[in-house]
């Protein structure tokens, strides 16, 4: 499959990539690591005329650690880096899960945070082939009118699927925003929007550059639930963020579904069944229960509606099971 | 428009004229003739075309050819020693490691990335680090215990 | 054992993997000719329709496309590989039948136009109401996908053994159960491609990734309407087959044609979407099967019918719903027996050959139902199966001739490796252990091309050995199988061996690689050839050494005298002799090997032998079960193994695992998935074949039958121990969880559901 033409433009400050946004923003999409984009290209799902390379800025994969200031991660930083990180592995081990359980090495050797923040939404019937699509009219995400994932839905139910956006979204993460009109920060967790076409609210003249984690982030754990022990995308990821009071009573627990619905979920009646209770197995069973009432999954190629919904309730379980014994388990399982 | 870059594989610099839209697979297969590297899938899901870009596994069928400038890129041709298989070539030989082989190259070079790093892996560090390259033939076994015979003879 | 042979039986190292190792040899897409084309298949995106126009007139202007070819300019011809079943042509005429059938094939002076060009041809479709469910598609009414058939079943076959209704009459347990195995994709790890060269003389040659080029040189010649020795077809490194390279292809077609237009060579290759959609699949199967075994678990009578999902086109119909029959007759002894095979077109994408071929699924169900019926029965299925374990010699109701069958000690060794005793039914939930067993046949007598040949020209100079040999090595390593069986009767090491094999201008005819008989036949032809040389340089050492020829022993690179080894010569010396004898030849033997041409049977007769060998394989495996996700982990499997005698063991034991690897994947994770015709996942991230990190252990547990009509003992190995897998699997994954699984693959999802359904229960007995 060849790539559509295209040029590439290498900036050599975010000012400058700000200023050729500015100017040719309908026309160009964002290239980093390029994992998911050059796929995008190669099957005719976007045909911009500019790829505006970020590779070509120094400093924007820089990934630093201030005790006050806590986690800042450039946007360019690859998936391997911040897996392997030390501070992020000691302070952010969910982060570091997560990052270090998306798809396979050579894929996170090139594929950035930044790249998997903003991971386009995906979908069975949009990730295919110019062919492929060809066969029957154009869905939402398509720019048609229809969804083949929910039938007679009225939007696109396509899903964000990435890794570390649980994570983050229980650490409390943002990211740094800018554009040539100035910047802004945005929590992860209010970076979806539910709604396929558009899934997230970064604006087309905007370029994410940094990834920020507060240093007081509750540390936690990440559980990916996929077929397979690379390649997959997540059929369900849970992250769960804790904190205990004393003995094994919940202080405070931040809790985060993706994969199941277009937008990640944050499970805040699942936290509200957990806090200021001493954990147990029925506790656990609760928060789960609740949980799968907070999620209404989509359906996935392989598992009905129901199978994840059920896999919300047994991950959230375990997920916080596993953040109480304070160990990063790993989810290979 | 074509450009005038320069490539830097196996330790050897190369001039290419390429347009903007070139990933580094077809560019090493194509323009340069390093046919080694393999296009299995070209979206970045089985592996063959895996090269060393500054030392780390990276899949060339999604990674611009533009990308690569000023890097140091490894592919399967430059393995040997003189045209002597290196030990882990040597090993994948010995220990049958290749069928049909079209994996083998990135598989190899997987391998190769992982060895430099961690001379002494373990079982589960060889798996992981193959974990993306995909084989049909031969059910990974004797591809881990190539890895594990070549880390034993220290490569 | 171990010093009875120098070459053959020891772990070498395969002649091709240095090669393949520096990543220097060359497969189908590496090959670059002067001007070389690029071409291009443009695809149907309907599942049913007729071609009222095409109109290329506007690619044809389009700068940089120097050819168009489409069904309305190519003869009238079909192929496929039953003679008597060709219903496809190279490109669609008339009619397409299933999203991405070939319309037309463009050649390019590069990727990019050719590609443009592909988007400027218009089509008008006049659509047809399409099925997609074989079970719908056999319904009256149905839409008819070959109208020259008058229905969709393409090819039904009914094979009787014994009286049937008197056998379920003596049962003491029967049951029926339906069964559904899933549409299955070969996925090597190459993409098909082929490259044309159309020469002044008028004489096609193509390269092409097949694993059958005597085949191709045939469908090549009947669709492009010229004589078969008009084409020339090499086969060059092939990158994996696992049968889905044994059909012709538009790409080969395409580029023939498209080069003898354009007077330019032509390339074309396909990407990874086209490989999933428009080449081959392992044929979905709907199965019913009726077991009915005595109270000591004596099978008395199995009744099966299948349905095999076809997709558009027949490809290996009917031969695949035969070889579904004949593996109902083996591996154990049944006296009353019925099969009804049906072949179904449906407008999906085509059902071919795929290792083990139509077997797989009818043994996952005859093996799920002998455990259902051991359960019931209070048998152990060990006890089950080896009670009912064909032996060898034993009269056959089928009249096979089974000279050697290993499948009691493979099923007993297999048993012991796993502790089956202590084990089965004694682990905790969630972690259980499986068996089942099967054959496989080392090629087939009733194909057209049931032969093959062999030549060995030996270097009167150096003594160096080239073995010409039509076989199709596909990565399974025939090529370096072939080189050990003439090294060890030339008594030459593999270092003085060369082997140059399958083109079909250069190399003796050979039936291919499919079936399972390249070890048999073309191996039996190296061998053959090789003996023809050597008595060559026999007669003149014998001469010099003043004893009879037949008193010399070749072996470690020497010719020498039986007994008296020191009376003697080296290798070079021999040669030489033979080299200054009077009157001096060249060296050259010549072998061909072909079936008992008294036995072979047809598709269709009821009785006969259809294989020279048989290789028998029990499989047993540990699972673990997740309770809470349905996940299933393959701890490992324990292969008992009956390949008569491993040529070479690194090999052997390399397609076993290669067969585990394949079969784990289709019991739990590998699966087509259909939307009215369309597959869903074309590519490895939703094809989930294992990784490195699904992989299990694997023990390889060798039975030696030494076959004697196999070369050097030698049977099948490798296609049929990937059919017991999924069967041993989903066993064992009853045995851990109490959840049957019908329908493959293991999904989480079914299994949970399962358990769902059996906590329903026990609460209703409670």
């Amino acid at each position: 499959m060849r790539l559509p033409k295209f040029e590439c433009f290498y900036p050599k400050t975010v000012d400058e990539a700000c200023a050729f946004l500015a100017e040719h923003k309908d026309q160009t999409r964002i290239i980093a690591g390029g994992t998911d984009l050059v796929v995008a290209l190669k099957q005719r799902r976007t045909l911009p005329q500019h790829l505006l390379n970020l590779k070509s800025i120094p400093d924007l994969s820089l990934i630093s650690y201030d005790q006050k200031t806590g986690l800042s991660i450039g946007a360019l930083a690859t998936l391997d880096d911040v897996a392997r990180n030390p501070e992020i592995k000691k302070l952010y081990p969910s982060l570091s899960q997560a990052a270090s359980r998306v798809a396979a090495p050579q894929i996170r050797n090139k594929g950035t945070i930044g790249g998997n923040v903003a991971l386009d939404s995906r979908c069975w019937y949009y990730n295919q082939s110019e062919f492929w699509r060809s066969t029957r009219p154009a869905c939402f995400k398509a720019g048609g009118d229809c969804c083949y994932v929910v039938k007679g839905g009225k939007q696109c139910y396509s899903l964000i699927s990435a890794d570390t956006v649980p994570a983050l979204i229980t650490l409390d993460a943002s990211v740094e925003l800018v554009s040539k009109a100035g910047s802004r920060v945005v929590a992860v967790e209010k970076l979806y929007t539910g709604i396929g076409q558009t899934p997230n609210v970064i604006k087309a003249d905007e370029i994410l550059t940094r990834v920020l984690v507060p240093a007081s982030s509750l540390k936690g754990v990440y559980i990916k639930h996929a077929y397979r022990g690379a390649i997959d995308f997540p059929l369900i990821g849970v992250a769960v963020s804790l904190s205990l009071n004393g003995g094994n009573t919940v202080e405070d627990v931040r809790i985060a579904i993706g994969a199941a619905t277009p937008a990640p979920v944050r499970a805040v009646k699942a936290e509200a069944v957990l806090k200021g209770k001493a954990l147990s197995d029925e506790l656990l069973a609760e928060a789960g229960q609740v949980a799968t009432k907070e999620v209404t999954p989509i359906v996935h190629i392989f598992a009905p509606v129901a199978y994840k919904r059920k896999m919300v309730e047994v991950l959230l379980k375990r997920a916080v099971g596993a953040a109480n014994r304070e160990q990063g388990i790993g989810s290979r399982e | 428009m074509k450009q005038l870059i320069e490539l830097k594989v196996n330790g050897e610099v190369y001039e290419v004229a390429i347009e903007s839209h070139r990933t580094l697979l077809e560019v090493l297969r194509e323009s340069l003739g390093f046919v080694g590297t393999k296009r299995g899938c070209d979206e970045g899901t089985c592996g063959a075309c895996t090269v060393l870009v500054n030392g780390k596994p990276i899949l060339s069928c999604l990674m611009l050819a533009t990308d690569a400038i000023g890097a140091e890129i490894e592919t399967i041709e430059g393995q040997a020693i003189t045209g002597k298989p290196s030990p882990l070539q040597k090993a994948f030989v010995d220990y049958g490691a290749i069928q049909c082989g079209f994996c083998s190259p990135g598989m190899i070079l997987s391998a190769k990335a992982l060895l430099r790093e961690n001379p002494k892996p373990t079982e589960r560090e060889i798996k992981e680090a193959i974990s993306g390259n995909l084989c049909r033939c031969t059910g990974y076994i004797k591809i881990v215990e190539a890895i594990k015979v070549a880390a034993e003879s220290n490569v | 054992m171990g010093n009875e042979y120098s070459v053959v039986g020891k772990r070498l190292p395969r002649i091709d993997a240095h090669g393949k190792a520096l990543g220097q040899m060359q497969y189908i897409e590496d090959i670059v000719l002067p001007r070389m084309l690029c071409g291009k298949i443009l695809r149907s995106p309907l599942p049913h329709a007729k071609i009222l126009n095409i109109d290329t007139s506007k690619a044809e202007r389009l700068p940089g496309v120097k050819g168009i070819v489409t069904g309305k300019g190519i003869p009238r011809k079909t192929y496929g590989i039953v003679p008597k079943a060709h219903d496809e042509y190279a490109l669609a005429i008339d009619k397409v039948r299933y999203i991405g059938d070939d319309v037309a094939a463009v050649a390019a002076v590069d990727e990019d136009t050719a590609e443009e060009a592909l988007s400027l041809i218009k089509v008008d479709y006049e659509p047809l109401p399409a099925v997609f469910d074989p079970e719908e598609a056999i319904k009256p009414g149905a839409p008819l996908i070959h109208e020259e058939y008058g229905s969709n079943i393409s090819a039904k076959i009914l094979k009787n053994f014994g009286d049937i209704d008197k056998g379920f009459a003596e049962a003491d347990y029967v049951r029926e159960d339906r069964f559904y195995h899933q549409a299955v994709n070969h996925a090597p790890l190459e993409p098909h491609g082929a490259i044309a060269l159309y020469d002044a003389r008028g004489k096609f040659t193509v390269w092409s990734s097949t694993q059958i080029p005597f085949f191709m040189r045939r469908n090549l010649a009947k669709t492009l309407d010229v004589p078969e020795s008009d084409v020339r077809v090499i086969k060059p490194t092939v990158g994996g087959g696992f049968g889905q390279k044994l059909d012709l292809f538009a790409k080969d077609f395409g580029a023939a044609w498209l080069a003898r237009q354009t007077g330019r060579p032509v390339k074309i290759i396909y990407n990874r979407e086209e490989v999933f959609t428009c080449t081959r699949q392992r044929h979905p199967m709907v199965i019913y099967v009726k077991t009915g075994i005595k109270k000591d678990g004596t099978i008395v009578a199995q009744h099966c019918r299948i349905y095999a999902d076809g997709g558009a086109y027949n490809s290996t119909a009917p031969l695949i719903i035969t070889l579904s029959a004949y593996f109902m007759m083996i591996p154990y002894m049944i006296r009353n027996l019925r099969f009804e095979g049906h072949h179904v077109y449906t407008n999906k994408p085509v059902g071919g050959a795929m290792r083990g071929h139509g077997i797989p699924q009818v043994r996952f169900g005859c093996e799920s139902s002998l455990d259902m019926l051991a359960e019931e029965a209070g048998i152990d299925p060990v006890a089950l199966r080896l009670k009912n374990a064909l032996r060898a010699n034993e009269p056959h109701p089928a009249q096979y001739k089974i000279y050697t069958c290993g499948l009691s000690e493979a099923i007993e060794k297999t048993a012991e490796s796993m502790q089956w005793k202590d084990r089965y039914g004694k682990l905790p939930k969630g972690h259980g252990i499986g068996i089942a067993a099967s054959a496989y046949p080392s090629g087939l007598n009733n194909m057209s091309h049931i032969g093959a040949g062999a030549i060995v020209k030996i270097q009167q100079d150096d003594g160096s050995v080239t073995l010409l040999s039509g076989a199709a090595d596909i990565g399974q390593g025939a090529e370096s199988m072939l080189a050990q069986i003439a090294a060890e009767v030339l008594g030459v090491t593999l270092q003085e061996m060369r082997v140059l094999a399958a083109d079909t201008e250069l190399t003796p005819l050979d039936s291919g690689t499919f079936g399972s008989g390249v070890t048999f036949r073309a191996g039996n032809a190296a061998r053959l050839a090789a003996l023809d040389a050597r008595k060559q340089i026999a007669d003149v050492v014998a001469d010099k050494l003043e004893v009879s020829p037949d008193d010399l022993v070749f072996r470690d690179k020497r010719v020498f005298v039986q007994g008296s080894s020191d009376k003697g010569m080296s290798w070079n010396e021999a040669i030489k002799a033979v080299q200054y004898a009077d009157k001096p030849m060249p060296i050259v033997g010549r072998g061909f090997y072909h079936v008992d041409a008294v036995e072979p049977t047809t598709l269709l007769t009821q009785e006969g032998n259809f294989s020279p060998a048989y290789s028998f394989m029990a499989q047993g495996a540990e699972v673990k079960v997740d309770l809470e996700t349905g996940q299933v982990k393959v701890l490992k499997v324990t292969a008992g193994h009956d390949c008569g005698f491993a040529l070479n063991p690194i090999s052997v034991e390399g397609q076993l695992e290669g067969s585990v690897a394949g079969g784990a994947g289709q019991a739990i994770y590998e699966d087509i998935d259909w939307d009215e015709g369309r597959i869903r996942n074309t590519n490895f991230l939703d094809y989930k074949m294992l990784t490195s990190l699904e992989m299990p252990d694997v023990e390889n547990i060798e039975v030696i039958t030494n076959d004697p009509y196999g070369p050097f003992g030698a049977k099948e190995a490798g296609e049929g121990t990937i059919i017991p897998t999924a069967a041993c699997i989903t066993n064992a994954v009853y045995n851990a969880t109490g959840v049957r699984i019908k329908e493959l693959p293991i999904t989480p999802e079914k299994i949970l559901k399962g358990l769902e359904e059996l906590k329903a229960k026990a609460a209703a007995k409670a």
